[in-house]
């Protein structure tokens, strides 16, 4: 409002800015609250708005509701101060390097010179100001002395534990901010002190010569988009609006009336054509918000920032998921952005019953996390207790979602995961609709699906592309090819050496004359092998692809052949070695594999010592361990125990789909009937 | 604390040693045991152990045999599988032990204080064969090398299984019917020489060898002392009564001529009904069978239902008076009661059973016994005529 | 911990089949003779009749153990003196089925390592998963394991058809007369009616109700099945003079298989049944202890700090039991079926039975955890729980997360 008015009005207006502050903080839940850190975090404006898309017809945040008027900055001091930055610009990221060697630390540039390197995608005409003294290059912040309290503590902000690192500590994250620009500027330009990718770009804002600036994030910024739909709206004039205004000024209650709108609010709803965009006043705020890669638009006279979400990042493209492959069926995987993820699931189940709650964790990281549930299916208690688990994690950084999962866990130390986690998109949404909850993490590719049992762990998505009796044949192939990858060497194993009659005869001959000169024992062997084995695999997982196919055939001749004329290792145990390891790759999720895997050594021990009476021990010990699991409250076992028949149908055979119709009560305890949806 | 050092304290225990684990290349794999009775009253034990190498693929049927043959000399088996020990460089394992020879010796002298071993052992599987060896002893019969199989205790097996008897069960068979009716049957073998000289004409020829032959079976009193034997002509009908064999080609000779006819016999069941009087039991046997034609040396036109039913009905008298006469050679023989008849007392009427019991012996050898065979011949193999004109087949009449 | 009707119904099951099929079947043979299945019949029948007799007066304290509701029928020192002999048997079951499994595994299959290695391994897992996880672990685990078991065993039965004679059977009755089939029955009528002891387990059972009471009754009749199934097997394959010699029949039975000249010696895999059965036995035994002697103490919600008693008992026992090698007929015949069976399984539970009828006509207790030993029992097994669970994760804040967690499971 005042922008276009005029200075008379800015001068005027001098209010307070703590209560409605303090109504918008309670609204926006900010993060600068020293009580725990983690505990509650803001919700990213973008994402609420995303799924209120549907519902929410304004381009307005659901939260933020139109601030009541903003005070007036003192328009003319700012102007003061900020007159000289004009001719001043920041480099941009890339310019930077470009320009390092000709720059000396602290020493302005000269604004030819830095114009014409920093031509990487920015338009021409951008200027960009910065205060003297600041330098986007990374050198050892020659800060002119303005902002020393700021300028210390925003040299080692880990250091302070109470403070939000992503705001100035030592108060000025707390304080909301200025009305005036400059202030609001240095405060900024503290805290962002040697990110030399973090950009100000000052501008003025037409026809009301508004000084304003731009904070963004250089790399992550749409620069096309926010040229047309910030810079170019609010420095051009956008004539129609002045004149709108214009024509509700001539009227006194108009005024009044047009009046009542903060500047920021103007901004967002008239001026600036972004799609989303919000209003922030808490200066952690706008840090966190810009460091996500929005654009942070600063206005002299207001203390609201406008936040525009133009966040263009490079990312990898929907690609087949290399852990979980299909042969029939759909090939998208999810990538390591957040929003692309949630869209895939969202194509999938249409219904605004999906619901994705946003929550962050991790101090430094402030990863996005977005909690994905059916509404009506899923038991909220689960949903509290997923929400619950995720707030408390209380570290530094979050990096890969399985950090997260360890967070989930129930039980951390048992060798079976608990947490379901796919890279399909299918997979996750079928999930959703039995009622379990997924749980999407930014930057990574994995989504984790919580709760598990053991059976989903068992199950690929192939089984349900393929026709039921053909699904249900590869399943129980699987299952018998699982449990060989865990027991086949300690069978042979203690076959051999405790109980030589079970084997048949004729095998046993054969297998005795092929262990003649062996010179280890069979438990040796068998662990000597499959620890080669394992390190095979582990080789072949870095192998760089020119050298791979030399480095298998290596390992066959050698490991197959060669050791077994040598007479170091009988052939019968190179058969069982190599059945295991074909039999391990069966499993469809891979953690499930690499329990099965780790749990084979401890049984090979027992079956040494004490043979088949050691691996029934061994096997009766996994069931109980197995039974006593209980993630989240429900049974790793269900529904084999306890027992519910009717799902027994996804587990015993691949029931065709019209079959499926229930859901498992323990998940979903009153929506039971999949179809119709009720 | 404590707590976390406890399981590796556990763990530690269990290094303390395997106990039970031998290596497979550890054990000396017996395949045969035998017995046999030295003058001196000592028992010698035969094994027959597979030799790994030389048995296995590598190795073949050329060259070294598969097997090797040891032995040993105790007062019972356990002490002599001992002193085999001395000898062995491998652990002794008879889990695999499926055969075992009896010398005649040893089976004329009693088997008693042997016998044990085999039913309290856990070595022992109750799946084993036991044989007598007419005319010799269990070293000589474990020692022949057998070429189609590596191991001559797994022919012996193998040949009893084709011979019609049930697969390997002879041990287990000898302890039941010794326990149930005071007598017991076990195979017999018998070393055989080829039945014509064998001439080697030149290095690589393979003339016929001696071997083992299935002979019949060997009667055993309840002390377990071998009293005789039946062969094996006599020896089918026990195991027809008994409700045991499988199938049997008959040949016999027709019409008082040398000219034979040979009819395969399957579905062989029998039933004895006994029917009591004053003096004791009478029995009757009804054994039935079914037959097919498979060579007829004779003039008879089978293609003629009529000389079909005539030969069912020779066939009939011939085998009935076969089945009398080997039932009336151990009745009155050896008066044991091998072919069950006193089961089928025991079981149906019981009370009665209780009566004869304590002296079933005498009753049984003065029992009446008579067979009556219900043959039902089904094919000829041939539609019409046998393809041999007849003109000169009755010429050679 | 709450287990349902039907796991309550497999561990019946599970807990008497094993324990039958190993030792009692050669016992009953050497009475019953080729009549022996008849006597297992009527040893069903027995041991139906005990089941029925504790689920009746289970149920009529619906929520309260034996230890609880007896004190409630009879009053605090009556109630705790009429359990010395439970308590007798619980503690002294244990051993006795730890030194046949040990008789077993050492005859079989380890005959040099040392007791205490066949033993200890064993005890540790009981100890683990009634540690762990309470009858409720046990009983999941029985529901995985017992449709796999029942598998195999009618695998085993159908495998050896083959070798039975169906004659062995006769003469039927006559021979034997009704004495020594009576006297064949009470063996394994006394390991059946230890399946009385479902007055401890019925508390936990989250439905009460006739459901209960068919699960344990319909438990002990299938395991009855199955012995009886057994026994015919047994005699048709051996015939009853060796039956009855032999140690262990159905193993040798198992033993004889042999198909196709490739399956042969399957016994190894028999072996896997009972370990099975008789860990389950073993473990309910172990809980039952341990939770019996919490609450005869009075500190119910402890009962996890009691499980060293059973234990520890257990392994000096089963030592001194193993050394001492007391056999197993003077054991059964006389301990057994001479003392335990009346008492435990029908003179006590019909005393009680009686007095319950008469001071409390309605019965008394009410489902659920309205019961102060019951309610404690609720919440000091959430805490419990929660602070298992939470053992090893990262703090506690979030234990309320954790009850509330598992407040809608059921």
């Amino acid at each position: 409002m005042s922008w276009f008015e005029g200075k008379e009005q800015a001068k005027g207006n001098d209010k307070p800015k703590k209560e409605p502050k303090q109504e918008s903080k309670k609204e926006l839940k900010k993060a600068v609250e020293p009580a725990r850190i983690g505990e509650e975090q803001p919700e990213p404006q973008e994402l609420d708005r995303g799924e209120s898309g549907v519902e929410a017809g304004e381009l307005d945040s659901g939260e933020a509701e139109p601030e009541p008027e903003s005070e007036v900055p003192e328009m003319g001091a700012q102007e003061a101060e900020g007159d000289g930055d004009q001719g001043r610009r920041s480099e941009s990221h890339s310019a930077k390097s470009a320009a390092r060697g000709k720059q000396e630390p602290g020493s302005p540039q000269l604004p030819e010179q830095a114009r014409g390197d920093a031509q990487s995608g920015h338009l021409a005409g951008q200027i960009s100001g910065r205060d003297a003294g600041q330098d986007a290059a990374g050198d050892a912040g020659q800060h002119a002395g303005q902002d020393t309290g700021q300028n210390a503590g925003a040299a080692d902000p880990a250091a302070d534990p109470a403070c939000d690192p992503k705001s100035a500590p030592g108060g000025g994250s707390e304080a909301p901010l200025q009305p005036g620009l400059e202030d609001n500027l240095k405060r900024f330009e503290a805290s962002f002190a040697k990110c030399s990718d973090i950009v100000f770009r000052r501008f003025v804002i037409m026809p009301s010569g508004t000084k304003a600036a731009a904070i963004y994030l250089d790399g992550m910024c749409d620069t096309q988009q926010v040229e047309e739909a910030v810079l170019r709206p609010l420095m051009e004039g956008a004539n129609q609006g002045a004149d709108r205004f214009v024509n509700e000024a001539g009227n006194e209650a108009g005024n009044k009336a047009a009046h009542a709108e903060s500047d920021a609010a103007q901004l967002e709803g008239r001026l600036v054509s972004a799609l989303q965009v919000s209003r922030e006043t808490q200066f952690g705020v706008v840090i966190g918000q810009i460091l996500k890669g929005e654009t942070a638009v600063l206005a002299d006279g207001s203390p609201e920032v406008l936040l525009v979400n133009l966040v263009k990042m490079e990312q990898r493209s929907i690609s087949e998921p290399t852990s979980e492959k299909v042969v029939r069926g759909p090939r998208d995987g999810f990538t390591e952005s957040l929003r692309t993820n949630t869209s895939l699931i969202r194509r999938r189940i249409v219904t605004p019953r999906l619901k994705t709650e946003a929550l962050t964790v991790g101090t430094f990281t402030h990863t996005d996390i977005a909690l994905m549930y059916m509404d009506g299916i899923v038991q909220e208690s689960m949903v509290e207790e997923v929400k619950g688990r995720i707030k408390d994690i209380d570290v530094d950084g979050i990096l890969y979602s399985q950090n997260i999962e360890e967070y989930l866990e129930d039980k951390v130390y048992s060798p079976f995961p608990q947490v379901q986690n796919t890279e399909r998109p299918d997979v996750a949404a079928s999930s959703l609709l039995e009622g379990k909850v997924v749980v999407v993490v930014n930057n990574s590719p994995i989504v984790l699906v919580v709760p598990m049992t053991y059976w989903s762990g068992l199950q690929a998505a192939d089984d349900y592309t393929e026709r039921s009796m053909y699904g249900t044949a590869v399943r129980w192939v699987r299952y018998i090819f699982i449990h060989i990858s865990l027991l086949l060497p300690s069978l042979y194993v203690a076959l051999t050496t405790f109980h030589p009659e079970v084997i048949p005869t004729p095998l046993l001959i054969s297998i005795a004359s092929a262990r003649e000169g062996v010179p280890f024992p069979a438990v040796i062997e068998a662990l000597l092998m499959e620890l080669i084995f394992e390190g095979l695999r582990e080789a072949g997982i870095r192998l760089p692809q020119q050298v791979g196919p030399a480095v298998s055939i290596a390992g066959a001749l050698v490991i197959g052949q060669a050791v077994v004329e040598a007479g170091i290792v009988s052939s019968s145990m190179v058969i069982i070695v190599s059945l295991t390891g074909i039999a391990s790759f069966a499993f469809p999720m891979y953690n499930m594999g690499t329990s099965f895997r780790m749990l084979r050594f401890p049984l090979l021990f027992i079956s040494g010592f004490i043979g088949f009476y050691g691996i029934m021990l061994f096997m009766i010990l996994l069931t109980v361990h197995l039974a006593t699991l209980k993630p989240f409250g429900i049974p790793y076992l269900a529904p084999a125990s306890p027992l519910e028949a009717s799902n027994l149908k996804d587990i015993l055979i691949r029931a065709p789909k019209w079959k499926m119709n229930k859901r498992m009560g323990l998940l979903s305890g009153r929506n039971r009937r999949r179809s119709p949806l009720g | 604390m404590w707590r976390k050092l406890a399981p590796v304290l556990l763990c530690m225990l269990l290094l303390t040693g395997c106990w039970d684990r031998l290596e497979l290349n550890d054990r000396a794999i017996l395949l045969g045991t035998g017995v046999d009775l030295l003058e001196d009253g000592r028992y010698m034990m035969t094994a027959n152990i597979v030799v790994p190498l030389a048995a296995g693929s590598k190795g073949g049927n050329g060259g070294t045999p598969g097997f090797l043959t040891e032995t040993a000399v105790g007062k019972d088996l356990t002490d002599a599988k001992q002193n085999m020990q001395k000898k062995l460089s491998r652990v002794a394992f008879s889990g695999h032990r499926r055969n075992i020879f009896i010398g005649e010796s040893l089976a004329r002298h009693g088997l008693s204080h042997l016998m044990d071993q085999y039913a309290r052992s856990p070595d022992v599987r109750p799946r084993s064969n036991i044989y007598v060896v007419k005319g010799g002893t269990a070293q000589q019969a474990m020692s022949l090398f057998y070429k189609l199989e590596t191991n001559p205790s797994i022919a012996v097996q193998k040949i009893q299984e084709k011979v019609g008897a049930p697969i390997s069960r002879s041990l287990l068979d000898f302890f039941i019917l010794i326990n149930k009716d005071n007598c017991g049957v076990m195979p017999s073998l018998k070393l055989v020489d080829p039945e014509v000289e064998p001439v080697k004409k030149t290095d690589n020829d393979s003339p016929p060898q001696p071997t083992l032959e299935i002979e019949g079976i060997g009667i055993f009193n309840e002390e377990l002392k071998l009293v005789g034997y039946m062969e094996m002509d006599d020896f089918w009908v026990r195991l027809w009564v008994t409700n045991r064999l499988k199938h049997r080609d008959q040949t016999e000779s027709i019409g008082g001529k040398e000219d034979t006819v040979s009819i395969r016999l399957t579905h062989l069941k029998s039933k004895v009904t006994p029917e009591f009087n004053e003096d004791g039991v009478s029995f009757n046997i009804l054994l039935k069978a079914k037959g097919e034609v498979i060579e007829n040396n004779t003039a008879l036109a089978l293609a003629d239902e009529q000389a079909v039913k005539d030969l069912e009905q020779q066939f009939e008298k011939i085998l009935q008076s076969r089945a009398e006469q080997s039932i009336k050679k151990i009745q009155t023989g050896y008066g044991l009661d091998i072919f069950g008849l006193g089961d089928s007392i025991r079981m149906f009427h019981p009370y009665k059973w209780r009566r004869l019991e304590p002296n079933w012996e005498n009753t049984f050898k003065k029992a009446e016994i008579k067979v009556r065979v219900d043959l039902n011949v089904r094919g000829t193999g041939l539609d019409l005529d046998s393809l041999v004109p007849e003109r000169s087949r009755e010429d050679s009449q | 911990m709450r287990i349902s009707n039907q796991q309550l119904f497999w561990m019946i099951m599970m807990l008497n089949v094993g324990i039958n099929l190993l030792i009692a079947i050669s016992l009953v043979i050497q009475d019953g003779h080729q009549d022996a299945w008849m006597s297992s019949m009527i040893s069903g029948l027995i041991g139906v009749a005990a089941s029925y007799l504790g689920t009746r007066l289970a149920l009529r304290h619906p929520g309260q153990t034996l230890v609880e509701f007896s004190g409630v029928i009879l009053g605090k020192w009556l109630g705790k003196l009429i359990l010395l002999p439970y308590l007798f048997q619980w503690y002294i079951v244990i051993p006795l089925i730890m030194r046949d499994q040990y008789t077993f595994v050492h005859i079989n299959v380890l005959f040099m390592t040392p007791v205490w290695m066949v033993v200890g391994p064993m005890l540790l897992v009981i100890v683990y998963a009634v540690y762990h996880g309470g009858i409720e672990a046990i009983a999941r685990c029985t529901q995985v394991w017992s449709p796999i078991l029942l598998v195999i065993l009618l695998i085993t039965f159908g495998v050896t058809i083959n070798n039975l004679d169906w004659k062995a059977l006769f003469p039927v009755y006559a021979l034997t007369g009704a004495g020594p089939i009576l006297k064949g029955s009470l063996v394994p009528a006394a390991l059946l009616g230890e399946s009385v002891n479902v007055m401890m387990l019925a508390a936990f059972v989250d439905k009460p109700g006739r459901g209960t009471q068919r699960a344990a009754v319909s438990g002990v009749l299938l395991a009855a099945l199955f012995i009886t199934i057994g026994i015919l097997w047994v005699i048709m394959t051996f015939g009853w003079h060796i039956a009855s010699k032999l140690k262990y029949p159905f193993f040798d039975m198992v033993k004889l298989v042999y198909l196709m000249e490739f399956i042969q010696n399957m016994d190894v895999f028999i072996m896997a049944v009972w370990l099975v059965s008789i860990f389950i036995k073993m473990s309910v035994y172990v809980f039952v202890a341990s939770y019996g002697t919490a609450q005869w103490v009075g500190k119910t919600g402890k009962w996890r700090s009691f499980i060293w008693l059973p234990a520890v008992t257990t392994f000096i026992l089963a030592m001194l039991i193993i050394r001492m090698n007391v056999p197993n007929r003077l054991v059964l015949n006389y301990l057994w079926v001479g003392t335990i069976l009346p008492l435990n399984s029908f003179l006590i539970p019909l005393l009680l039975l009686i007095v319950s009828v008469i001071r409390f006509p309605a019965g008394s207790g009410k489902p659920g955890a309205v019961q102060p030993d019951g309610g404690e029992r609720e919440q000091t097994q959430t805490a419990g729980e929660a602070s298992n669970e939470n053992q090893d994760s990262r703090d506690a804040k979030s234990t309320n997360a954790g009850t509330q967690g598992k407040a809608y499971y059921s």
